[in-house]
């Protein structure tokens, strides 16, 4: 349920926080692709996993064990959320709730949420992540790090969900906006969203696997990229703000 | 080719569902992915082509329908139920919306993504006001 009354922390964020990272699939992927990546190269482990009633029943074997699609890692203050299936509207209010348990429960000073912006004009090696906070703690986050303001704009549809959930939690938040193509898979962008991420979590990540395995990663994509844009393009009707907000 | 993470199971393990596209097997290549857009007077259709080269896409355009066929530089392996499969090329055909102007249609290939840009016979004409 959500919580209409939140108190939240005064507490700062560490200069190492605990960070929990989210990573579900939206625009172009950024969020599957910059969190499995991640995930990899950090090495992290599988510390459990997030139950949903509304999801579609899946379940992924390795090694004779059963995973579910929404998993959770963790590699030292470092956890992520990992889901394999795009977050429906259905799905929406629970998944954002375990994530905030989840996170309250284990002391996370920050949630980091990479999500994509269709860019009408993306220019390689000039992307640009854009930040939207919801505590004003996490301005001293977006300073450092040379992440500029998300200003102008709205997100409708289940992204809209989580985001109000994650506003009403205790927990400060970091939406991370980074330009995409949006239609397609776009490791390109999920790159420029893995360096932002290294630097507010202060781990290095060596990039190299995944510079030589763009193309593969385009052409595996394209089935959660449909599904995706199936879900997307339900919450994209909405476009216009009612007239009361103009 | 290269390995995986996604799924981020770092010892090849499968998922019960498979991700790709059942074409990609009925047809023996694999589809792209493609969207079409409305811009101003024109259709832009735009089809992502990772892993090919621009001498290696054929665009033939019908009364109703673009075939967009590419050959990869590499091939694309996957695993479906223990059967490795190779694919070599990607095709697509699509359907083009009504009052096309096929005779003007453009198209330009860049970072991986075809556009092709078809114009409307609907379009209008300009008016000078004097």
């Amino acid at each position: 349920m959500m919580k209409r009354n939140s108190i939240k922390s005064s507490k700062r964020i560490p200069s190492k926080p605990s960070v929990l990272i989210i990573g579900i699939p939206g625009p172009s992927l950024i969020g599957t692709l910059a969190v499995s990546y991640l995930v990899h190269a950090l090495d992290m482990e599988i510390v459990g996993e997030i139950e949903n009633m509304e999801a579609t029943p899946v379940v992924f074997i390795d090694s004779g064990e059963i995973f579910g699609p929404i998993r959770i890692y963790r590699s030292g203050s470092t956890y992520a959320v990992l889901s394999d299936l795009p977050i429906d509207y259905e799905m929406a209010v629970s998944f954002s709730q375990s994530v905030i348990d989840f996170a309250e429960k284990n002391g996370i000073d920050m949630i980091l949420l990479p999500n994509g912006i269709q860019a009408v004009s993306k220019e390689p090696g000039n992307i640009k992540t854009f930040g939207l906070s919801t505590d004003e703690k996490l301005d001293s986050v977006m300073y450092e790090n040379e992440i500029p303001k998300f200003l102008t704009g709205m997100i409708a549809g289940p992204d809209a969900t989580i985001l109000t959930n994650l506003k009403n939690s205790t927990v400060p938040s970091l939406i991370l906006l980074t330009q995409c193509n949006f239609f397609f898979p776009d490791p390109e962008s999920a790159m420029q969203s893995i360096k932002v991420i290294s630097s507010i979590i202060k781990r290095d990540v060596d990039l190299t696997e995944f510079k030589t395995q763009m193309n593969y990663l385009r052409l595996q994509g394209r089935q959660l990229m449909e599904d995706t844009l199936n879900i997307l393009q339900q919450e994209r009707e909405p476009q216009t703000p009612p007239q009361i907000y103009k | 080719m290269a390995t995986n993470f996604i799924p981020s199971f770092k010892k090849g393990g499968k998922p019960v569902v498979e991700h790709h596209p059942e074409d990609d097997f009925l047809l023996k290549e694999l589809v792209p992915l493609s969207c079409l857009l409305e811009k101003n007077s024109k259709w832009v259709l735009q089809i992502d082509l990772p892993g090919v080269e621009k001498r290696n896409i054929e665009v033939n355009i019908t009364h109703g329908h673009v075939m967009i066929k590419a050959k990869l530089k590499e091939a694309y392996t996957v695993s479906n139920h223990g059967h490795v499969i190779r694919f070599e090329t990607m095709k697509k055909v699509v359907s083009i919306p009504p009052h096309a102007d096929i005779k003007r249609v453009s198209a330009k290939f860049r970072d991986g993504i075809l556009t092709v840009t078809i114009p409307r016979t609907d379009a209008g004409k300009r008016i000078p006001i004097g």
